[in-house]
């Protein structure tokens, strides 16, 4: 669903990101970890099409995101860790907008919006204008926004955050169930204990660089995540 | 004060530093050259006035220009700087911190008042040039100016701040009809400008300034402690200046965190009931979006609103004025005029550049539309067309009554009408590939992007300008060709609209990738 092939980025003088390579199959929830400052962001805006990259590839079912930039943004979804939202609209307006990105049927739509809106709480302010949005119904907005349109990919960076637990709970049962349907999730995060219960495929990425990436058991063996990422992030401190 | 300088610091940075980074110096150069173009422009027009003048009515002239940028100052308090004072993102950032509220106030306050001070010193420092060149001004006459100019935004700017305050709160409270709030308040600035410009006394040219004057004190006195050396005026001058910061400080400090609660924390209200969905097309929705976002922002709205509202009141002012008509019908005979008459509309219908702040305005939500699967160009398409939908209707309107009006001769209406139609549209995409060339995305108020920033400044004075520039050269070729001038001005405006919106869709949409 996801190839991403050699992907560099560089600020100026500083690569962010180094021939990063990685796949995510399709029915997949995948792990991307990493310290502040790793080029997890980095890597996720290339992927969505926000920012341009120096070097490699990346290939959303098939279609390179660079040339046929329309039809993999078609099948993506993107979730970023702080999500701004227009303001100036109200929370149907802003799904209605999104619907209309994606060239929804109006009947679909709105029985998506519904089924999204009350399963994340949200559809009984749906009217009000994004601006009276706490930061949490803001998230979930743009949750709902994300999966509406029925994507293939979803790309998420730190999803979690700002989420309460009933909310949160309801996202990971959300994208368990969609992935039974084929949906591939691709998600940065922080709390690795999240990350070990729910992913499928795990990689760590470090100063740009990757790792290690692979299916979660193997990857970790006897060890848990945690320990995993700090063995890990003390080794190449030491070999520098 | 070690605090107060450092929030100073990055106040400025934050509106000012752009410019100097090293990525951004070759942009710096164009913008210079825009602001003495301004400056130039600003200069030539106040010695037609003041430096044509005889001598001994000089004064007079010089205080028109002294009223006018009194109501300038005015006007912008009115619409904006109590925006920026209580900015809900800067709140939520400085409030935290262990810096008193009244600094927090005194920094933006600063920072308020030096982008009035640049809009004032744009017409008053070329005035005291052209008025001192004409009567050879003494140079304590010339040190009390520069010495008092910068006293004088400060009655206006807080007059301007407590009115505009008020009516910012009461519009606060109508957030679903904000629409028509911002609207009506247009209105009500727009009427108040009209009746400005209506008000004659015997002199005719000053009466701007004898009636801002009757608002604004601090006008009159500027004029006499700078001019007459009236010692009463300077210090009743720089008393009420210092007490207008002192109180405003005050005030806004000791009432800043519920103000700021008022302006910006809205509760959302819960509604039950079936949520009717209707999806009409990515087109439409794009165009429906700039719209919601203009309507809806009282700063993007009321700083653009006049252009259509003007041209409205021109076809107004020469449908109903019988001494305006016979002025026109003479003046219609003059080929010159007939061939600037349609550049004289262009030229007001830039006067709102909706387009100019529309890409700075995506601002932190960029990532929304970046990530969407609708292409660069439909996306600038609609910023573009939004402003040609808000303009180009009350343009022709406008310019189809007064064509009408001066009984027009009928090719010259038509070319003319060609003219007026393709520059409007070239206009909208010059002012689009200005806003990607000088982009504005890191925002806390939308003042900072529709007022404080460099794409604005370049459409509402640099096009302005520089439509009103060609018109001429249209009204010369008329005078010289008579038709064909017109015929040669209508060619080269749908040349011109071509090649700008090829430049758009070609420079613009990699610009907008780059962002």
């Amino acid at each position: 669903m996801l190839k991403i092939e050699n992907l560099t980025k560089k600020y100026g003088n500083f690569t962010a990101l180094k021939n990063l390579t990685l796949t995510v199959n399709a029915g997949e929830i995948f792990g991307f970890i990493g310290h502040n400052g790793a080029g997890k962001s980095t890597a996720i805006r290339s992927i969505v099409g926000i920012q341009t990259f120096d070097g490699g590839s990346i290939f959303i079912d098939d279609k390179n995101v660079l040339s046929q930039s329309i039809e993999a943004k078609k099948v993506t979804a993107y979730l970023p860790d702080n999500p701004d939202i227009y303001e100036f609209l109200s929370g149907k307006g802003y799904l209605t907008f999104i619907a209309e990105m994606y060239d929804m049927e109006s009947a679909d739509a709105e029985a998506q919006i519904k089924k999204y809106t009350e399963l994340f709480g949200i559809a009984d302010v749906l009217s009000s204008s994004v601006s009276t949005y706490s930061h949490g119904m803001r998230q979930k907005l743009a949750i709902c926004g994300a999966l509406i349109h029925r994507p293939r990919l979803v790309v998420m960076d730190e999803p979690f955050v700002g989420l309460d637990p009933v909310a949160a709970h309801h996202l990971k049962e959300t994208m368990r169930e969609l992935c039974k349907e084929g949906v591939s999730f691709f998600f940065s995060t922080h709390v690795l204990e999240v990350a070990e219960k729910l992913c499928d495929r795990v990689a760590i990425i470090k100063q740009g660089e990757l790792l290690v990436c692979g299916n979660m058991q193997e990857v970790l063996q006897d060890k848990s995540l945690e320990e995993l990422f700090l063995s890990l992030s003390e080794k190449t401190g030491e070999e520098k | 004060m070690k605090k107060f300088r450092l929030l100073l610091a990055l106040q400025l940075k934050n509106m000012y530093a752009g410019l100097f980074k090293k990525k951004n110096r070759k942009k710096a150069i164009p913008l210079g050259i825009i602001t003495l173009i301004a400056l130039a422009c600003v200069s030539l027009y106040e010695y037609a006035l003041i430096g044509l003048l005889p001598v001994e009515v000089t004064f007079v002239g010089a205080q028109m220009f002294v009223g006018v940028a009194g109501m300038l100052c005015f006007i912008s308090a009115l619409t904006s700087s109590h925006l920026t004072l209580l900015s809900g993102r800067d709140y939520e950032r400085l409030s935290p911190l262990p810096v008193s509220n009244f600094t927090i106030v005194a920094v933006k306050l600063v920072a308020v008042y030096l982008s009035q001070l640049v809009t004032t010193a744009l017409i008053l420092l070329p005035m005291l040039v052209i008025v001192g060149i004409k009567i050879t001004l003494a140079p304590i006459v010339i040190a009390r100016y520069l010495a008092l100019m910068p006293l004088f935004p400060m009655l206006p700017l807080f007059i301007g701040m407590v009115i505009g305050g008020v009516v910012g709160l009461l519009l606060s409270r109508f957030q679903k009809i904000k629409s028509l709030a911002n609207f009506l308040y247009l209105l009500l600035l727009v009427g108040f400008v009209a009746f400005l410009m209506t008000q004659q006394d015997a002199a005719g040219l000053n009466s701007t300034y004898g009636f801002m004057a009757k608002i604004l004190p601090s006008l009159s006195w500027f004029f006499e402690g700078a001019f007459l050396g009236s010692v009463s005026k300077i210090l009743w001058l720089t008393g009420t200046g210092i007490l207008c910061a002192v109180i405003i400080c005050l005030v806004i400090g000791l009432w800043y965190r519920p103000l700021c609660n008022a302006f910006n924390a809205h509760v959302s209200k819960k509604t039950k009931g079936k949520v009717s969905v209707k999806v009409k097309g990515q087109s439409r929705a794009l165009l429906k979006r700039e719209a919601k976002r203009f309507f809806t922002d009282t700063v993007y709205f009321v700083n653009n609103g006049i252009a259509p509202i003007m041209l409205i009141g021109i076809a107004v002012a020469v449908a109903v004025s019988q001494t305006l008509k016979n002025t026109l019908l003479q003046i219609t005979t003059v080929p010159f005029f007939l061939g600037f008459l349609p550049f004289l509309f262009v030229s007001c219908a830039a006067m709102g550049p909706t387009a100019a702040s529309a890409v700075s305005m995506e601002g932190k939500t960029l990532w929304q539309i970046k990530s969407l699967p609708v292409s660069a160009k439909s996306v600038l398409g609609a910023k573009r067309n939004f402003q040609i939908l808000f303009t180009l209707p009350f343009a022709c309107l406008s310019y189809a009554v007064v064509c009408f009006v001066c009984k027009m001769p009928v090719w010259y209406a038509l070319l003319g009408g060609i003219s007026l139609l393709f520059a409007t549209a070239t206009v909208a995409d010059v002012d689009l590939f200005a806003n990607l060339k000088f982009p504005k995305m890191e925002w806390t108020s939308s003042a900072q992007v529709v007022k404080q920033s460099a794409a604005t400044f370049i459409a509402t004075i640099g096009v302005t300008l520089l439509v009103a520039a060609i018109g001429a050269g249209a009204g010369f070729l008329c005078k010289e060709i008579g038709l064909w001038g017109a015929g040669v001005g209508a060619a080269l405006s749908v040349a011109v609209c071509l090649a700008f919106r090829i430049i758009v869709n070609t420079r613009g949409v990699k610009l907008w990738n780059e962002l």
